[in-house]
Parts: structure tokens; sequence; C-alpha cells
């Protein structure tokens, strides 16, 4: 249903490029045979296109606003880090209310310095969920109306969600538990059993 | 001459036992009125999409289960498994489906019981979360004979669910949904009945439906406010598309309406419950799928309808035996963030009313 919608968005955009398709699938195939998928590449079962990052506020203002896509629900904004690329992939999912159907757009920017345009003026849904992609992964949404942490405090280092990411205890904290840890030695409870 | 008057900032939480968990909302305030509120979120991120990029896809199941709501723990599981048995492939047998619809409305009975409890004592009705305690704590019984824990079940399983009913246990869940039908009745007599109740939720907190549409509201909170949309219906997962059932929808947009809705949607759930259990069919309750199973390369995007509103799960395999990224989205998330819509222009008395009819839970926000 929605594939068609995808044809619709390319004769409209053709920069725009659909997800490649599925091949029909044979039925009763084994699943989950290790090995056997890697030569393939990912199939794609959520209708999208991949989009350019300089076109995406005009790409998404023809579909919240022009028929036939009339997308005026955003379901989720984040992303997916892909090191071996060098690329952050932003996500979107768009959906229409009233025609039920549904659209994934993917945007690629540079790992170094990801960027796209935010579209938290087209779709108000997208602001929280533009800071949480900021937040876990370092996109930067221009022109967000406040483009600040989310769910890691404010002065966090690093953005979790990236692949490289490692994980340290603040300084503060190690610093904590050594000090407890003396404090309790310093208890000398070994030697009372 | 007028009065001058100023603004002023009241920060409520992040520990007020109204705000359901740890949500602190700031307050902007001019007198009575809500001028602005900003909610403060993040204080129970335990970045369980990180987490599950580090475990195996049964693993999963379980992180899924403990790691967002907690109150709708079989919910999280099916959102999640949507999702994996969408990008592997993976048959759910009829048997295992069914299953899977009764415990999803038994979970969605539970869920709206906590919340009309809850938003109860809120509004000063306590008698009201005694009653609905009572019900709860006969579905999480029938969820310990079923699955073994009662808030926390692990039930379901890639291609299926762990383990069949024990015997007799659809003759008692049968056996509490006609005695719950009357309990909702009664339920309806304390509050519906009570003027109160009345005077402090009708026409409060209106979220027209455009703007729930644009502040990307979902489920009850979206269905109060005229928009006719439900996962189960639209987008039929498990035995939806083969069980007759009602969607309630209400164009006033108000906490009462939020109310109404969670009220008729018990009953469907009943009736849910009930057209499912009769149509159970028999068979294999899992299909073969390996324990250490590996997804082919791929991605999806699964929506299902948690009691909260719609909980989606995007997935990307990239054919290793843990998910390459998973995105999960929050229904509470999202309705938190159109919290401040439906405040603005209300009285500071309204906040309670109003977040309480939201139906929020803080560790599905924060995840």
């Amino acid at each position: 249903m929605s594939w068609a919608l995808v044809e619709r968005l390319r004769e409209r955009f053709p920069e725009v490029e659909p997800f490649p398709r599925e091949a029909p699938h044979e039925a009763g195939a084994p699943v989950g045979r290790p090995g056997r998928h890697e030569a393939r590449g990912p199939t794609y079962h959520t209708p999208g296109a991949f989009v350019p990052a300089a076109r995406l506020l005009e790409v998404a203002r023809v579909l919240r606003d022009e028929a036939p896509f009339g997308l005026d629900y955003c379901s989720f904004v984040t992303g997916v880090d892909r090191p071996e690329q060098d690329l952050v992939e932003v996500v979107y999912h768009l959906f229409s209310m009233d025609e039920r159907h549904e659209l994934l757009l993917k945007v690629r920017v540079p790992r170094r310095d990801p960027r796209v345009p935010s579209v938290s003026a087209l779709w108000p849904a997208a602001n929280w969920h533009e800071r949480e992609a900021y937040d876990l992964l370092g996109v930067v949404f221009e022109g967000h109306p406040d483009l600040r942490r989310i769910m890691m405090t404010d002065d966090w280092e690093g953005h979790p969600l990236r692949k490289d990411y490692v994980y340290q205890e603040p300084r503060w904290l190690v610093d904590l538990g050594a000090q407890r840890q003396r404090e309790i030695e310093g208890l000398r409870l070994g030697d009372r059993a | 001459m007028a009065l001058r008057t100023e603004e002023l900032m009241l920060n409520m939480g992040p520990q007020h036992p109204s705000t359901h968990g740890v949500l602190r909302l700031v307050v902007t305030l001019d007198g009575e009125n809500i001028v602005d509120v900003v909610p403060d979120i993040g204080y129970l991120h335990s970045s369980v999409e990180k987490m599950m990029e580090y475990r195996t896809y049964l693993q999963n199941v379980a992180l899924a289960d403990r790691g967002m709501d907690y109150l709708t723990a079989l919910a999280n599981e099916e959102g999640y498994l949507l999702a994996v048995e969408r990008v592997g492939r993976i048959e759910v047998p009829p048997r295992a489906r069914y299953l899977r619809t009764i415990m999803l409305e038994l979970q969605r009975l539970s869920s709206h019981l906590v919340w009309l409890g809850t938003w109860g004592i809120d509004l000063g009705a306590t008698t009201v979360f005694l009653y609905c305690f009572r019900e709860r704590e006969r579905i999480l019984d029938l969820f310990e004979q079923a699955t073994g824990g009662r808030l926390h079940h692990v039930y379901f399983r890639p291609g299926g669910v762990y383990e069949d009913l024990p015997d007799g246990w659809t003759d008692r869940v049968l056996a509490f949904c006609d005695e719950f039908l009357g309990r909702v009745d009664e339920y309806h007599e304390l509050l519906t009945g009570n003027p109160i109740f009345l005077a402090r939720v009708q026409g409060v907190g209106v979220l027209p439906r455009d703007r729930a549409i644009a502040m990307g509201a979902c489920g009850p909170v979206a269905r109060a406010s005229g928009v006719d949309f439900d996962v189960r219906k639209a987008f039929p997962y498990e035995a939806y598309g083969e069980l007759a059932f009602d969607v309630p929808v209400f164009q006033e947009g108000d906490c009462f309406a939020r109310y109404r809705v969670r009220m008729e949607e018990m009953r469907q759930s009943v009736r849910i419950i009930q057209q499912a259990i009769a149509k159970l069919p028999d068979g294999e309750i899992r299909s073969k799928v390996q324990v250490n199973v590996k997804l082919p390369r791929g991605e999806a995007y699964a929506r299902t309808e948690s009691p909260r509103g719609d909980l989606g799960v995007y997935l990307v395999s990239e054919g290793e035996d843990a998910p390459y990224r998973v995105k999960i989205r929050a229904p509470s998330f999202s309705n938190l963030f159109a919290l401040t819509e439906m405040m603005r222009g209300w009285k500071v008395a309204d906040v309670i009313a109003i977040l309480g009819s939201v139906d929020i839970v803080l560790s599905d926000v924060d995840r």
C-alpha cells in the first residue's frame, strides 16, 4: 500500500532514492541459519526512501501538506550509527491518520558532523524526538527551538547510542567509591569475625 | 486601575507523589493560571535501547519486559517481538496468537485499573482505588497462574509463547470477565455519578483534534480528542483481525473524555477476551525457532496498541544474534509532550487532574 506512495514521492522528487524492494520470500524457508544472509542486502519491511539532507524540508512539507501523501503524524525521529560507512542515518517515521499509510524517511549524514534541518516546525511532535536523537546520537537539528539534552544530564559527555561509545564512571563517582571503600576498610570488619 | 501581577515559577517533583514516578514539572503561574509547563524527564533513563544491542534476541524479551513500562510488561514484549518476527519472518501458530491476545487484553485491564485507581486518589476519590486494586489483584493472580509472574512475565517468545495454559484457567478468566463487567458499572456509579469528580474533569484540559495529531498524542488520549485510530483495528496483529470489538472515540478532548475512553476500552477488552477464549484453537504454541536465533539483515517498524497508546519498535538487524539498533517509540513519551498543550490556560489545581488523565508511566517515558 505504501510502497506505491514511495513511487509517487520519487515521481515528485527524482533525487529521492526508494529503499530496495524485498525479493518475494520463499515460503517455509528456515529462519536463523547463521551465515546464510550475510551476502544479501538488508530487507526493508517498512516502506520508505532515502532523502538528501538538503532537500529534507522541502520533501517533508510536500509529504505533510499535499495529496496523496497527507502524512500529518510524526511517530518518531531517531538515528542509526553506522561507523563502518562513516554515516549516521537519521530516521523519520510518518503516518497519515486519515489515509492510514506510513512512510519511513532516511537521511544520511556524515558521522563526524551530523547535521539535518529540524522538522519540528512542521510536526511539533518531532521536538522531543529530535532532542533525544541529539542527546543519544549527537545529531544536530538545525533550527530546532530548544536543542538540549533530554535524557542525560546537561553536563554529560558523549552520545551513548554511538557504537564507539564507552561508558566510563564520572570522576566524582570513582573518587566517592574509593573513599567509601577506605572507610569500610577502616572499620576492620574482617578482624572481628 | 489594573492590578499588576507577577509570574511565579513553581517546581513540582521529581519526588511529588502525584506525578506517578520521577517527573519534574516546571510550572509558570500567573496567580492561579498556568502560563506554561515544561516537563523535565530523564530521571529513569536506563538506556534500554543500548542494552538491547548487547543481548541476544531471546534475552531482549526479558529486557523489553522490565526495561520499559512496568505496568504493561506483556505489551512491551509484544511490541518488541512483533518487530523481531517481522524481520525474521517468524510464523506464530494460531493458538499462540490467541493466547497472546488474551494476555494483552488482560494486561490492558490491569493497566487501566491502576490508572483509574491512582487518578481517583489524585482527585480525592480514594475509594475507587481500593475497588480497582481488588480487581487488579485477581488479574495478577490469573497472570501468575499462567505465566509464573505477576508484574514481569517474560511469557512471549519469538514465534509463540513460553507455556500452554494451566487446567481450568480459561474458566477462571471467563468467571472473572462476567464479574468484571458489573464492576465497571460500579466504578461508573462511584465516579461518573459524583458531582465533585465531574466538576474537576469535565471540560478541563481540552486537546483539540488537530493539536492532538500535531503533538503526536496517541492511544486513549488521541481517541478522546476525536482521532479515530487504534492500531488493533488499523493494522491488526495477533488475533485482533478475527475478533469483533469497537474503538471508543469521543470528540470533547477533555479529561472526562479520556476517562470515558478508557472505561469503554475496559468493556471492549472483556469482549475481546471472551471471544478469544471461545475461539481459542488447539495446536502448537510455539514455532521452531533456535534459542540463539540470528535474524537476516533487514529492518522493520512494528506498531502495537499498548494500554497507553501507540507503542512502536523500530528494529535494525545486521544478521547477528543481537539487534544492531532498536528504537522504542514509547507512547507515554509522545503523550507527555502533548501535556503542555493541554495544561496552558487552566488553573494550578487542574495540573494533577490533567496529568493523571494522560496516564503516563515514567519508565516508559525515559526507557
